[in-house]
C-alpha cells in the first residue's frame, strides 16, 4: 500500500508541477517545446491549451486512481504474513547479477568507450533491458527481506546495476522506493519489537528521508547544470539557466502527451503487438514513444517521449483520455491486489510499473512486469521450499 | 428478489473507500458506455490519407507559417463525434501527411472534393495576399481525376500545383529557381484507412471497469476488511 500510494503521489506531483509550469510559460520561448508545437501545427496559445488539458486530465486521473487504491486495499486485502526472502533468493539473484556484470564487462572491454550518453543504448541494448528487469526485482526482494541483513544484501546487488545503467531515473527510483518509502513505513509501523510510533523513531527515519530528498534534489540541480540544451541561454546567469532548463524539463511531458493526442489518427503508428514484440526484443522496431520522439527529432528514434497515460489513452483508445488515465493504473492495482490474496507481495514491482507506466504508458511496462512477477513467484516457491525442509 | 441478492446490492458492510471507489468506477463506466454506444452507432470512419511531396526549394520559399493550418477549419466537421482535433497537414515536411475523415455512409468523393475546395480557397487567399502573386485564376489544388465511389479512392493520385497559372509562375520566377515550378507539390498515395471510433484498448478498459464494479458489488469479505485495513 505505501509503495502504490507513493507511485500515485508521484504521478499527481509531477503532473501538477508540469501543469503549473505549462500554465505560465510561452511555449515559443522553449526550443524543444516549440518544435513540438510546430510539428502539431498549432500556435503557442493553442499548443499550451492542449498541454494544459493533458495536465489536468493526468492530475484528475491520479486522484481517482488514489481513491481506487483505497478501495482495492479494502476489497482485496493482504493475507498475512506476506512471504519474505533470504538466502536462497539472494543466491539466485546474486548469480543473475554476476552474469550480468561479466557480460557487461566483456561488452565494455570489446567496444569503444561511449562518447555520449546515448551510445550505450545502441551498443548494448539487450543488456540494458536485462538490467531493467533485474533491478526492480532486487528492490522488491530488499523490501520484503527476512531481516535487515538480507535487506542490505539485496540492496547491495543494485550497486553494479546502478553503475552500469544509463538511466538517471534509476537512482531516483532506488532512493524513493528502496529507502524513503521503507523508512516512512518503518517509522509509522515499526520494525520487529519496536512497538508504537515514538518521537525518536520519527526523528531517526525522518532524518533518512530528508537526507535522501536532499541528495535527489542536489542530483537534479547538478545534472541540469551539466545538461546541454537547445535553449538560447546566452547572457543569462547560472541560476536563470537552471530555471529555464528546469521549466522545459518539467513541462515538456504535457506537450509530448498533447503531440500523441494529435497523432491519434495516424495509421502508421506502431500497434500494441508491435510494442510488445519490441519490448520483448523479438524484433527491432519502435514503440509509440520512440515513434513520437522521431517525429520531433528529424526521424532519429534514439530516445523516447514521455507521453503519459494521457498520450497512450488518446492514441490507443477512441474515447475520452480520462478513462484510460484511470483504467491503466487500475489494471496494475487489480494485479497487485490479486497477488496479495495468494500472499505474494509485489507492491514494489507494481509501484515501479505504475510510476514508469505513468511516464510512457501501460503497454510499455506490461511485458517486463509479467516477467518480474513470474520470477518473483518462482523465487517465492524456492524460498518457501527451503523453509519447510 | 431474494434476501441474498438484496444483501449483495446493499451498501451495508462496505467501507467509505470502497463506496467511493465504486462511485468512481460507475461514473467511468457510464462515460465509456456512452462512448462505445455512440461510437458504434456512428459506424466506422474513412480516413483519407496522403503523402504530400514538396521540393526543398518550395519549402524554403513558402514559409511554413503560411501553410500550416490549411487543413484546419472545414475538415473539422468530418471528425468523429468525440474528436475535436484538426487533421494533420504539416507541409513543412518533404513528405507531409494529409488526413481527412469522413463518416461511413457519407459520400467520400464529396468529402474529398470539399477537402480540395477548402485547400484551394485557402491557398488562393494566401497567394492573393502576396503582392507578387496573382491567384485569382489559380486552381491551386486540383485532382487529376476524382473517383466515382469511395472504394476507388484507394491509392489515388492527385496533383497539387499551387503555382499553375502563368501569372503566378512569372511572379514566382522572380523570386525562386525555375525548377521550383515543376511538380512543386504532389499529393499522392491517397488511401482509405478504415478507422473505428472504438479501439481495442476501449474494449479492454470496459472489461476492466466491468470486472472492478463486479468486484466491489460482491459481498464484502468480513475477515478481509480487517487485515486490509492493517496494510
Amino acid at each position: 500500500m505505501p509503495y502504490l500510494s507513493t507511485a500515485i503521489f508521484l504521478i499527481i506531483l509531477s503532473s501538477g508541477a508540469a501543469l503549473g509550469v505549462a500554465w505560465e510559460i510561452d511555449p515559443s520561448k522553449y526550443f524543444d517545446i516549440n518544435v513540438i508545437c510546430e510539428r502539431i501545427g498549432e500556435a503557442s496559445a493553442a499548443c499550451a491549451a492542449g498541454a494544459r488539458e493533458a495536465g489536468i486530465v493526468s492530475c484528475v486521473g491520479g486522484l481517482l486512481a488514489g481513491i481506487l487504491l483505497l478501495g482495492i486495499n479494502r476489497r482485496l486485502p493482504a493475507q498475512n504474513p506476506p512471504r519474505e526472502f533470504g538466502g536462497r533468493a539472494f543466491l539466485l539473484m546474486g548469480i543473475a547479477v554476476a552474469v550480468y556484470i561479466v557480460i557487461s564487462l566483456y561488452i565494455e572491454a570489446t567496444t569503444p568507450l561511449p562518447l555520449n550518453r546515448e551510445e550505450p543504448f545502441w551498443r548494448r541494448p539487450a543488456m540494458i533491458s536485462v538490467g531493467n528487469l533485474i533491478w526492480p526485482l532486487c528492490l522488491q526482494l530488499a523490501n520484503r527481506a527476512r531481516n535487515f541483513k538480507w535487506r542490505l544484501a539485496f540492496l547491495g546487488l543494485l550497486v553494479p546495476i546502478l553503475a552500469y545503467s544509463p538511466f538517471r531515473g534509476l537512482l531516483f527510483a532506488i532512493a524513493v522506493f528502496g529507502v524513503v518509502v521503507p523508512a516512512i513505513e518503518r517509522a509509522l509501523r515499526g520494525g520487529k519489537g519496536e512497538g508504537t510510533l515514538t518521537f525518536g523513531r520519527l526523528l531517526r527515519y525522518g532524518g533518512v528521508v530528508v537526507l535522501v530528498a536532499g541528495i535527489i534534489g542536489q542530483q537534479l540541480v547538478v545534472q541540469t547544470i551539466q545538461r546541454t540544451s537547445n535553449l538560447n541561454l546566452a547572457g543569462k546567469s547560472e541560476a536563470e539557466q537552471v530555471t529555464e532548463k528546469l521549466v522545459q524539463r518539467t513541462s515538456i511531458p504535457l506537450f509530448q502527451a498533447h503531440l500523441a493526442a494529435e497523432r491519434s489518427l495516424n495509421p502508421n503508428l506502431p500497434s500494441i503487438l508491435d510494442e510488445f514484440a519490441v519490448k520483448l526484443r523479438i524484433r527491432p522496431g519502435l514503440n509509440i514513444n520512440s515513434y513520437l520522439f522521431a517525429d520531433t527529432h528529424g526521424g532519429v528514434s534514439l530516445g523516447e517521449t514521455t507521453s503519459l497515460f494521457y498520450g497512450e489513452g488518446a492514441l490507443r483508445t477512441g474515447g475520452f483520455p480520462i478513462v484510460w488515465t484511470v483504467v491503466a493504473p487500475l489494471v496494475l492495482l487489480l494485479g497487485w491486489g490479486v497477488l496479495r490474496l495468494v500472499r505474494l507481495d509485489a507492491s514494489t514491482l507494481f509501484a515501479l510499473a505504475m510510476w514508469r507506466g505513468s511516464l510512457g504508458g501501460l503497454i510499455s511496462v506490461v511485458p517486463a512486469l509479467a516477467i518480474q512477477v513470474a520470477v518473483l513467484y518462482v523465487l517465492t516457491r524456492i524460498e518457501n521450499a527451503g523453509k519447510h525442509r | 428478489m431474494s434476501s441474498a441478492k438484496l444483501q449483495i446490492l446493499s451498501i451495508r458492510g462496505r467501507s467509505v473507500p470502497e463506496l467511493l471507489a465504486l462511485a468512481v468506477l460507475i461514473v467511468l463506466f457510464a462515460i465509456q458506455l456512452v462512448h462505445i454506444v455512440l461510437g458504434y452507432a456512428a459506424g466506422d470512419y474513412l480516413v483519407l490519407q496522403g503523402q504530400l511531396d514538396q521540393t526543398k526549394e518550395l519549402r524554403r520559399y513558402w514559409k511554413r507559417e503560411e501553410l500550416i493550418g490549411i487543413a484546419d477549419g472545414r475538415l473539422r466537421s468530418y471528425y468523429p463525434p468525440f474528436r475535436s482535433r484538426p487533421p494533420v497537414l504539416d507541409i513543412s515536411d518533404e513528405r507531409a501527411l494529409l488526413t481527412a475523415v469522413s463518416t461511413k455512409g457519407v459520400d467520400a468523393k464529396a468529402v474529398f472534393s470539399d477537402v480540395l475546395d477548402d485547400l484551394n480557397s485557402r491557398v488562393r487567399s494566401r497567394m492573393a495576399l502576396h503582392p507578387l502573386r496573382s491567384a485569382s485564376s489559380c486552381n491551386c489544388v486540383s485532382p487529376a481525376i476524382l473517383p466515382e465511389d469511395a472504394s476507388a479512392i484507394s491509392m489515388y493520385e492527385i496533383r497539387v500545383a499551387p503555382f499553375a497559372d502563368m501569372s503566378s509562375r512569372r511572379a514566382l520566377s522572380a523570386l525562386a529557381p525555375t525548377r521550383l515550378l515543376r511538380d512543386a507539390v504532389t499529393l499522392r498515395e491517397v488511401r482509405v484507412v478504415p478507422y473505428s471510433g472504438v479501439k481495442s484498448l476501449d474494449v479492454l478498459a470496459t472489461l476492466v471497469l466491468v470486472a472492478s464494479i463486479a468486484l466491489f458489488l460482491a459481498r464484502p469479505r468480513d475477515s478481509g476488511v480487517a487485515s486490509g485495513a492493517q496494510q
